[in-house]
């Protein structure tokens, strides 16, 4: 095949410069205006912030896991030693980099646990299936284990943000080795830690249920709304005249199949988790399922069902779809929303049995968002938003899809 | 970094700006094809190999008279009691369907992840796989007691219309590795037509020449053939991912669909897959490390393959250990006495020393793969295959009997131990599995000679040029013929 012109660096803008700004101080201003309008809100229903804790959970909880997905893909290039990606890593290390911020944002859930966790309320200590575990679901242990969590992932973040940062002043490759090196060690401590969290998180909501897979589960689903942010990311900033020509068709095709692999793969562990239960049918196990199906709340669950899995699997099976801006993004955001929705289905049952909507759910949205939109962009203002001097870069750039 | 460098099979260097060769040794595409395929066509058959399929063969035969016997007397030959009503049979049947997955996964997923060594080592997985799902499939169609009626098991229609029931897993069991099966059997001929052709051509005794011929089914390796192959085999890859997930956990299935503590829970069918890899590669690398040797493979299958063997054997031992980790705790989170005593039972109580081996075997040695020293020195790596060999038999061991010998009436409690006929059975499936891996040694190409070459840096139009990933990628630059040293 004949090789067309390699792209370089100099072929477009590798900074925020002035954009970077801007979209602060609106996406704060977003994230501000969202955050009070959602307090007012939560404060008018009455509940002493119950419905708020809820809403606010779905939303945390969602931008927390696309964080964590970030996390997840940066040790997975260093020890495949994957190359294709590197030329827009650093938009995968700002978005890890910013679990700090979501620790912050972590706080109200640490707060409100009183309001959204059963085995938190006064009344709970009675039962005797909390009893059991009260020393593991218990306020101070919850807030002890969310900082170790917080502790573990920024500390997993910023080696990786520090070391790539340092590599671009002076090219060295020990930082690639390191990280290399570091990489194994990382995923096995993401794999406890956050499997752990997802259980803490969204599992522990319902305090009697319980599912070996729910980690796996969490994290999955992350994992695909990750990849489909990624792509409006860069998508958004090729719009502003940023990473063109070095960002190519062939990146977004393995976008579209790592969103088609892992929509499957979140699918194929909401079935084994369904499944299971749904076959041997014990109440323990089921109450979970039942909640979720009746009562309004099993339409929404049917909405998961085509919304985040076959629809999109459907949609973007074809070399086309993938390859297709326009349909990409379509279906990147589509997955965003799919996902979320997921969420809401996962978490709003527990507060009320029958379905509910509120204002207040998409003002968190924005609130949480806007916050966590703005820590993205504050950390890559006044950087470069490609690693320059990875050793892989120019097979990177080179990256055509076989 | 100081001894690897000097060592010419040695491509295991960790260096960023140069991927490692995938391909050692002065070689070329004819130089591949003389080597790979006069194993088949011109060397004499060693001794040692005829040493060896006699005794494969005869513990083949083992296999077939216990069947018999077992088909005579019934399976009261086997040491099963009330309540440990599935043995070794299920057991083995697990064991076997997992060591297959190796050959899809690497087939399969790591072509379409663009891992180009695959191309090494895919054939010898791939037949593997074959025959370790043929020594799988024999367990259960024995074990069904009223041998028969063994068909009952697929849903053929009949007067009666008496169907298998749908809802049960095991009937989903017979689809899934049928499908597998099927699927694993295309992917290695297609993918082994180009170099049955090479065969053919190079045969130079006439029954050679035929059967060959016939297998190559008209290959001349025109761009229309190889057009229509490379579709067929980026198809046959997308429809083989999903069986590599499918196959184990519908086998987990028929476990986790039980109401038995230790059996239910939802993370089995990921956890039975990443298992099945694991058992997988470690058998594949139990192959492949002898026959590399005795074959002189070792610049086609070189270190770096099995260091990247290696790290996959690391990181879904690692998995399984977090699956069994995640178990625990959920055993004891649930609050659900059944469930926390059969952990603890499993831990604990009197098959302690299997869990332990099981434990030993999985879990802790394979962390020694985290040593890059362990990783690429062969003589270890072998022993830790065979550890792994052994810990993922145990680990269904443990998993299916642990679960039954003490089941919700203490009154009922047992003991199982397998008899006689079910030792001899289980290694009689080794005989059987071997002496196929002996016929494919024997008789087809052990490295899939088409695939490798396009790997070979001459295989590069600008050959001496880096090349673009994606493509590709395993290029020595023409300036340094020492082959990836620093």
């Amino acid at each position: 095949m004949a090789h067309h012109h390699v792209p370089s660096l100099e072929d477009t803008k590798t900074t925020l410069d002035g954009l970077g700004g801007k979209v602060f101080a609106v996406s704060a201003a977003v994230g501000v205006i969202g955050l009070v309008v959602s307090i007012g809100l939560g404060l008018a229903e009455g509940d002493d912030l119950r419905h708020f804790g809820y809403s606010y959970l779905v939303n945390f909880a969602f931008f927390l896991a696309i964080a964590l997905g970030a996390l997840f893909f940066l040790p997975i290039q260093y020890v495949t030693k994957a190359s294709w990606i590197i030329v827009v890593r650093r938009l995968v290390e700002v978005m890890a980099a910013s679990l700090p911020v979501l620790a912050l944002l972590a706080v109200p859930v640490v707060v409100l646990a009183g309001r959204i966790y059963g085995w938190a309320a006064p009344e709970a200590g009675s039962d005797p299936l909390l009893a059991h575990k009260v020393a593991f679901l218990s306020p101070r242990w919850f807030t002890i284990r969310w900082a170790i969590y917080f502790g573990l992932w920024t500390w997993l973040s910023f080696t990786f943000w520090r070391r790539s940062l340092a590599q671009d002043a002076t090219g060295d490759l020990r930082h690639t080795h390191k990280l290399e090196n570091f990489s194994g060690f990382a995923l096995l401590v993401y794999a406890l830690s956050v499997s752990l969290a997802g259980m803490d998180l969204l599992m522990s909501v319902d305090y009697i249920w319980f599912s070996t897979i729910f980690g796996v589960y969490f994290w999955a689903g992350g994992l695909v709304s990750f990849f489909a942010v990624l792509t409006l990311v860069t998508m958004g900033l090729q719009k502003t005249g940023r990473l063109t020509h070095i960002v190519s068709p062939e990146h977004f095709h393995d976008y579209g199949k790592l969103m088609f692999a892992f929509t499957f793969f979140w699918a194929y562990i909401a079935f084994s988790q369904y499944m299971l239960y749904w076959y041997a049918n014990i109440p323990e196990e089921t109450g979970w399922y039942l909640l979720r199906s009746g009562q309004g709340w099993g339409k929404v669950g049917m909405v998961v069902l085509f919304a985040a899995f076959l629809l999109p699997f459907a949609g973007l099976i074809s070399r086309y779809a993938k390859r297709n801006r326009k349909m990409l993004a379509f279906w990147a955001a589509w997955i965003v929303v799919a996902q979320w929705i997921n969420l809401y289905w996962v978490v709003m049952p527990e507060y009320s049995h029958d379905f509910v909507f509120s204002p207040m759910d998409v003002t968190l949205f924005f609130g949480i968002g806007g916050t966590w939109l703005a820590a993205i962009t504050r950390l890559a203002m006044g950087r470069s938003l490609v690693p320059m001097k990875d050793p892989r870069l120019d097979d990177s750039l080179r990256f055509e899809n076989a | 970094m100081s001894p690897a460098a000097h060592d010419p099979l040695n491509n295991t260097v960790d260096d960023p700006t140069r991927p490692n060769a995938l391909i050692l040794g002065d070689n070329d595409f004819t130089s591949l094809t003389v080597k790979v395929s006069d194993i088949v066509l011109e060397r004499k058959t060693p001794r040692a190999w005829y040493v060896a399929f006699t005794v494969t063969a005869g513990l083949t035969g083992v296999l077939f008279l216990m069947i018999g016997y077992l088909f005579i007397k019934g399976v009261g030959v086997w040491g099963l009691n009330n309540p440990v009503s599935w043995g070794w049979a299920i057991v083995n049947f697990v064991f076997w369907v997992g060591i297959g997955h190796a050959g899809t996964l690497i087939s399969a997923i790591l072509f379409l992840l663009r891992q180009k060594w695959r191309t090494s080592i895919n054939r010898f997985a791939e037949a593997m796989t074959i025959f370790a799902v043929i020594c799988a499939g024999i367990f259960p169609a024995i074990h069904v007691g009223r041998i028969w009626v063994v068909y009952w098991l697929f849903p053929l229609p009949n007067y009666q219309a008496m169907w298998p029931n749908f809802r049960s897993p095991l009937l989903w069991d017979v689809f899934a590795v049928g499908t597998y099966a099927t699927v694993s059997l295309l992917f290695w001929y297609t993918g082994m037509v180009p170099d049955l052709a090479t065969l053919r051509d190079r045969a130079r005794g006439r029954m050679q020449q035929i059967i060959y011929g016939i297998l190559a089914v008209g290959w001349r390796g025109s761009h229309r053939h190889w057009h229509r192959y490379e579709k067929a085999y980026l198809i046959l890859a997308g429809l083989a991912t999903p069986l590599v997930l499918s196959v184990h956990s519908v086998v987990s299935f028929d476990f986790a669909t039980a109401q038995i503590p230790g059996w239910h829970t939802t993370i089995f069918p990921p956890y039975f897959v990443a298992g099945a890899v694991f058992s997988g590669f470690a058998m594949v690398g139990t192959l492949l490390i002898p026959a590399r040797q005795w074959f002189g493979l070792k610049e086609f299958i070189t270190l770096h393959h099995l260091e990247n063997m290696n790290k996959i054997i690391l990181a879904t031992g690692s998995m399984v250990g977090f699956a069994y980790a995640t178990e625990f705790f959920i055993a004891w989170y649930s609050g659900n006495p059944n469930e926390s005593f059969a952990f603890v039972n499993r831990a604990f109580g009197p098959y302690s020393w299997a869990y332990w081996i099981m434990v030993s075997c999985n879990v802790i040695t394979p962390q020694l793969f985290w040593i890059k020293k362990v990783r690429t020195t062969v003589p270890v790596m072998w022993a830790m295959y065979i550890f792994v060999n052994i810990g993922m038999w145990f680990e269904r061991f443990v998993i299916t009997v642990t679960s039954l010998h003490r089941d919700f009436l203490p009154s009922s409690w047992g003991y199982y131990d397998p008899t006689v006929v079910d030792i001899l059975t289980f290694v009689g499936s080794f005989g059987l599995f071997f002496t196929l891996v002996l016929l494919f040694i024997r008789f087809l190409p052990m490295v899939a000679m088409a695939e490798v070459k396009t790997v070979m840096p001459i295989a590069d139009a600008h050959s001496g040029e880096r090349r673009a990933v994606g493509d590709y990628h395993g290029d020595i630059p023409a300036a340094s013929p020492e082959g990836g040293g620093a």
